[in-house]
């Protein structure tokens, strides 16, 4: 740094020799070297933060001390010349890297004075006074004040105090203001320290601190004094060119003192059909450093999109999370290797597909490795999922790639292959998610896999909606193969909606989990049929045998959340079996979420359960379109034997 | 053994509070300055035992202050609170001690006097306690709002407002 300490003495020199406007053209150079490298401190410290997540913001960024006084005489020759804006500018930076010199307010106070803004002049003073006297006093910071500006200061705020309550008496005399300068306010903003004001500010939502902005210019200048307060940005859709302008001018405040390089925890960009590319032109065409991104569009497709970051200036190397809804080119998995490829970091990918452009551009690839991804969630919109190009894109994309970390799998209606699921489930997957992916059903995804080499004993979560299925699996050993894999011995949350999964099969699965199941949710699955005592049997007919209620409750003993929606045959007899089996296995004592919908439950039945012997006590019962009348529910929660129930009336109740 | 020394606190207007030791050392400073000058309760007497009390000056807080930290500190004595940073997130989102907003039920000097005091005597519970009451002074509150409640003057004139108004309309409002 030699360069720039040579370039500040030149400096100096212009300026004690009167030639200002030479002394800000070098001065400027300086400071902006000196910026760069603060920049870069800061930056490397931030990065050595998150590695160590439990301490953050203990260490100071370090800075030149000539920096410092680059800023000083930059801002002293601006003044010289009149240019207050600037002259403010470059105090106001001084004051945020140095917040306990004085030499800061006095100088950030005097240029107030000169813009005939006493009243500010007066909160910095005093902002500052407080800051140092703080620090002055805690024998645990050893902090050695200058004492000749330090008292300059105080002289300063008691003459600035003076002129201040003068001039409301003479000016403003009987004025409806006056009494307000002379009576004290309490505002915390001038006692509280730094640190805590921070605390108190980043639990609240950004709107209302945007709105706290105009409580008083001090306020104003306390909280965009920090970016701590603001680090999340969900920006509003549809966006106007204006408003992003402005945004990005409100973080060139917050970040005033990092060369315009921004780091933000999320953002958001929606903009409108319309006005897509320029929105995003502009977007990306800002330095910021972003973790968590979500971009949502419906007319610019990745091909389209790809150029506008390659060209940006946005760094995706810090990115862990990108939620990116976007039209997606047939065959175009080159522009999302290019765009996922910045992100080496990347955790969570949330892929969602409005539609499919119909280009075909059949492009050879190399397989990515995405080494620390463990969330991927690729969705297909409903629009789109009949396109003809849904098998192969997804199935190029996750078939050809590596996911080595994936720990939590979601899709959602893609055309999913068998190959390309058995490919992407590794032997760290925790959760899976497949929601209406035609052709898997629960029977394809376990033959997945267990064909697999290495044996995944780490699931934990299984979701499956299903859509038309034909794989008939009734006769295959399900009970053997699954206990001898220990594919399932982890698995405590199963979900199966639409399923052709038979009663045996099921029984099967809750076996294989080692009855660990807390969570079991039964939804519309057409071969769960209970056998029907009550009316015609021939109205609940089923090809296989019928569900047995005991016998799957008693597989289930930590049962605390359990759904069996729209089960044929299910009446007020499965209901006190499924009470009298619950109750031999203290079962109601976990239990906190019950969900019986669409069966034929009726109200006797369903009180008989929180009655005496069986005593159960839920959070949430949820109760729709059965047979039970208004009265039971609100009987039921005056009583308190549930906090909440959902509850619609059956259609035949309402008649 | 059981002959233990006693504490005296002395704040900034040189008023001294005998205290017990468990009631002191809810403060970290305190602790840690107790650590340094006395052995552990239970553990061997020092050998210096003419000196029967130990002072602690506190030059930051004054006496009406410390009455009420000490207040505090008596009335949670036989409570351990779990002194790591890590479970940061849930206890920010807590609800506020029905006890604690009761005694931090005071005028706002004294409010933040009793923050600026737990901050340095290093009372964690206490300092979140204080700084969620200022919270709640001011959450949800309008800007109006909030300058009525802090006697707070706006400088700004109409104008220079709707224009900070206007400048920040890019944020989901929610």
């Amino acid at each position: 740094m030699d360069a720039e300490e040579r370039n500040l003495k030149k400096g100096i020199q212009l300026f004690k020799r009167q030639d200002y406007h030479g002394s800000i053209d070098v001065f400027v150079a300086v400071v902006h070297a000196y910026q760069d490298e603060f920049n870069k401190n800061r930056m490397r410290l931030e990065r050595n933060a998150k590695r160590k997540t439990g301490r953050k913001g203990d260490e100071k960024v370090c800075y030149n001390k000539n920096y410092v006084n680059a800023l000083d005489f930059l801002s002293a020759a601006y003044l010289k010349v009149d240019n207050l804006e600037k002259a403010l500018r470059y105090a106001r930076v001084m004051v945020s890297l140095q917040p306990l010199s004085c030499k800061g307010y006095l100088r950030l106070s005097k240029i107030h004075l000169l813009l005939r803004n006493d009243r500010r002049a007066y909160d910095i003073l005093w902002k500052g006074y407080l800051k140092i006297r703080e620090a002055k006093n805690d024998p645990a910071k050893k902090f050695v004040v200058n004492e000749t500006l330090y008292r300059q200061l105080k002289d300063e705020l008691q003459k600035s105090k003076n002129s201040l309550q003068s001039g409301t008496e003479s000016v403003e005399e009987g004025m409806p203001g006056s009494q307000h300068v002379e009576a004290k306010d309490n505002d915390p903003l001038k006692v509280l320290p730094f640190e805590l004001l921070c605390n108190i500010f980043a639990q609240f939502p950004l709107p209302f601190n945007l709105r706290c902005l105009c409580v008083s210019s001090h306020w104003n200048e306390t909280l965009t004094s920090t970016a701590r307060i603001f680090e999340s940005f969900h920006l509003k859709k549809n966006i106007r060119k204006q408003e992003l302008t402005e945004f990005f001018n409100f973080l060139g405040k917050i970040y005033r003192h990092n060369n315009g390089r921004v780091f933000l925890k999320f953002v958001n960009i929606e903009p409108h059909e319309s006005v897509e590319k320029s929105i995003l032109q502009l977007f990306f065409s800002k330095k910021l450093i972003i973790e968590s991104l979500k971009i949502n569009l419906n007319s610019t497709n990745l091909f389209g999109l790809n150029p506008i970051i390659k060209n940006g200036k946005v760094t995706f190397s810090h990115t862990k999370s990108l939620n990116l809804r976007v039209p997606l080119f047939v065959n175009e998995t080159v522009s999302l290797l290019d765009i996922l490829g910045r992100c080496e970091n990347l955790e969570k990918l949330v892929l969602i597909i409005p539609k499919f452009d119909s280009r075909s551009k059949l492009v050879q690839q190399n397989a990515v490795r995405f080494a620390k991804l463990h969330l991927l969630s690729v969705s297909v919109e409903k629009e789109a999922a009949n396109s003809i190009f849904n098998d192969t894109v997804m199935n190029n994309f996750l078939g050809q790639n590596v996911f080595p970390k994936l720990r939590h799998l979601t899709v959602s209606r893609v055309k999913l292959s068998q190959k390309a699921l058995k490919k992407i489930l590794n032997p760290h997957i925790e959760t899976i998610e497949l929601d209406s992916v035609p052709g898997i059903s629960i029977a394809s995804l376990l033959d997945a896999m267990l064909g697999n080499t290495e044996p995944l004993s780490t699931l934990r979560e299984l979701k499956i909606v299903e859509t038309e299925t034909t794989m008939d699996s009734s006769h295959r050993d399900w009970r053997n193969e699954l206990l001898n894999s220990k594919l399932l011995s982890n698995l405590s949350v199963l979900m199966l909606r639409n399923s052709c999964i038979t009663p045996k099969m099921l029984e099967d699965i809750l076996l294989a989990s080692l009855c660990q199941i807390k969570s079991l949710h039964l939804v519309l699955n057409r071969y769960i049929v209970f056998q029907n005592r009550l009316t015609n049997p021939s109205s609940t007919q089923t090809p296989y045998e019928y569900a047995n209620i005991s016998n799957l409750i008693a597989k289930v003993p930590h049962i605390e959340e359990l759904s069996i929606v729209g089960c044929p045959g299910f009446n007020q007899l499965t209901l006190s079996e499924l009470s009298k089996e619950a109750m031999t296995n203290h079962l109601f004592d976990k239990l906190f979420y019950l969900n019986l919908s669409m069966n034929k439950v009726e109200d006797n039945s369903l009180i008989q359960l929180f009655r005496k012997p069986y005593n159960l006590k839920l959070d949430k019962l949820v109760i729709q379109y059965c047979e039970v009348s208004p009265g039971t529910v609100k009987y039921l929660l005056d009583n308190k034997m549930c906090r909440s129930i959902d509850y619609k009336m059956s259609d035949r109740v309402v008649l | 053994m059981t002959a233990e020394r006693s504490i005296v606190i002395i704040t900034s207007d040189n008023d001294r509070f005998n205290v017990e030791r468990k009631v002191a050392e809810k403060s970290l400073l305190i602790k840690n300055m107790l650590k340094n000058l006395l052995p552990a309760e239970g553990e061997e007497e020092s050998d210096d035992e003419d000196q029967d009390t130990i002072e602690v000056p506190t030059q930051n807080v004054r006496s009406a202050v410390m009455k009420n930290i000490l207040e505090w500190c008596e009335h949670y004595k036989n409570t351990d609170f779990p002194d790591d940073d890590q479970e940061d997130d849930s206890k920010k989102s807590a609800p506020i001690d029905p006890w604690d907003k009761n005694f931090l039920n005071v005028d706002q000097e004294m409010l933040y006097e009793i923050i600026l005091a737990a901050n340095y005597l290093n009372i964690k519970p206490l300092l979140n306690a204080g700084c969620k009451i200022v919270a709640e002074m001011i959450r949800g509150k309008s800007p109006e709002e909030i300058r009525k409640t802090f006697n707070i003057v706006n400088d700004f004139t109409p104008e220079e407002e709707a224009a900070i108004r206007r400048e920040n309309e890019w944020a989901e409002d929610r």
